[in-house]
Parts: structure tokens; C-alpha cells; sequence
């Protein structure tokens, strides 16, 4: 059933751009975190999305070629190996010997960007459910 | 009067008309939820239809085509219900106006 599964497949668009914001607002609230609970400074967090897997039946209708796939889904969270941001503060008291402080490898303009892009593309998945839900009115309209 | 068929092979092809193009909803908006997955390269309903092609450069989900997909695929889909709609409604006149 071609909408039913629309539907599925949109919020599960919508739940993939909610997750990656949550990304976005842990990273730029920890923008200047120095300690976590594994003694480094925060480390900028990154979504990982992968296409839904769909079932064995569903699977070999579209082997077949007649069916979409199950939508996407989050299958983990890596975090950023980038080196951290070394800044000379020796009054701080996270400050190694040299002075340095270790500063999250998060860059605002980076987040930023990924949230205006995030946002655009939650608004796309709505205009999807949107226009599926407007086929899906129209059909129970015929005479 | 033993060929005669209420419902002809416009009904039948309008049926599968209307079958696709809610398939090809359910693809656009499995690219569309695949935006940002990395690797996904899309599907396209009509190229599956052929055979299984991927994109030659990877570029992955372009979301302005996609859209478009959207729009002309949403057109086509009331275009099919109001030609069913239509059809129903001159059935329904010879129905009602033939015992005049």
C-alpha cells in the first residue's frame, strides 16, 4: 500500500531531523565545555543515518522493483577525532602545564550550518507528508 | 448483448495508473528521508521500473529534484482520480437517465 507507507517513510524523515538537532544542540550547548564525565573535553557529536532496512516479504517485492524502502534511521552517534582547539589560559584550572586549555573541537559556524540544512530538510519530509496526505483526502472524493 | 462491460480497460488502466503513482510517493519520500544518509544514492521509480541503475557520480539525493518528482507526481495523481471520478459520474448518468 504505496501512501500508508509514505506516511511511515516521511515521519521517519522527520524523526532522522529531529535526532540531527538534537546533534546540533548538544554541540553548541557544550561549546565550551573542558571536562566530561571521560576527563577530556567534549567531543563534537555526529549523527550516523542509514536507510531503514525493510522485512524479508517487503524485501523481495522490491528486489522486484515495486516497492520503497523503509525510510531512514539513526544507527549510532560517532564522535568528531579531530584535534581540540589549544587556547593559553593559565588561569584556567583545566590548563595543562604549558597553559594550554583544550577547547571542544566544535566550531559554531559549522552547527550552524548543519541546522539551517537540518531545517530545510525537516521542511521537505512535511511538504512529502503534506502532499501524501492531499492524495490520500482526494481518493476518498470519488464518487 | 454478452461483451458488453460496465467497467472497460480504461478503468483497469486508470486503476494501475493511480497504483503507481502512490508507489512512486512512497519512493520520493523514502529519497527525500534519505537526504542526508551518506552513500544512499535514490531511487527512481521509473529507472527501477527498467533495471536497478545507480548514479554515475554519487552524487546522492539532489532534494530540488526530488521536490519536483513531488510536485509532478502529486498533479498526476488528481489528474488519474478525476479522470476515475468523471468516468464514475458518466456511468452514473446512463445509470440513471437510460428508463427516459
Amino acid at each position: 500500500m504505496g501512501l500508508m507507507q509514505a506516511f511511515d517513510i516521511s515521519v521517519s524523515g522527520l524523526n532522522a531531523q529531529r535526532d540531527q538537532m538534537e546533534m546540533i544542540a548538544s554541540n553548541l550547548a557544550n561549546i565550551n565545555t573542558t571536562r566530561t564525565i571521560y576527563g577530556e573535553p567534549y567531543r563534537r557529536k555526529i549523527p550516523i543515518f542509514a536507510e531503514q532496512p525493510v522485512a524479508f516479504s517487503t524485501a523481495l517485492a522490491r528486489a522486484q522493483a515495486r516497492l520503497a524502502g523503509g525510510g531512514v534511521r539513526l544507527v549510532g552517534v560517532a564522535e568528531d577525532m579531530t584535534p581540540f582547539q589549544k587556547v593559553y589560559n593559565p588561569g584556567h584550572p583545566d590548563a595543562d602545564a604549558d597553559g594550554f586549555v583544550s577547547l571542544p573541537n566544535v566550531s559554531m559556524s559549522k552547527e550552524l550550518i548543519d541546522l539551517t540544512y537540518t531545517s530545510r530538510l525537516y521542511e521537505a519530509n512535511v511538504t512529502v507528508f503534506n502532499a501524501t496526505k492531499k492524495m490520500a483526502q482526494d481518493t476518498l472524493l470519488i464518487p | 448483448m454478452a461483451d458488453m462491460m460496465i467497467f472497460d480497460s480504461t478503468f483497469y488502466n486508470l486503476q494501475k495508473a493511480i497504483d503507481n503513482a502512490s508507489r512512486s510517493q512512497a519512493i520520493i519520500a523514502h529519497n527525500i528521508a534519505n537526504a542526508n544518509t551518506p552513500g544512499y544514492v535514490g531511487m527512481d521509480f521509473d529507472k527501477i521500473l527498467g533495471k536497478a541503475v545507480r548514479r554515475e557520480d554519487g552524487r546522492g539525493i539532489i532534494i530540488e529534484e526530488e521536490m519536483a518528482s513531488l510536485a509532478e507526481n502529486n498533479i498526476e495523481y488528481s489528474a488519474y482520480i478525476k479522470l476515475v471520478s468523471s468516468k464514475i459520474n458518466i456511468l452514473k448518468t446512463i445509470v440513471t437517465q437510460g428508463r427516459r
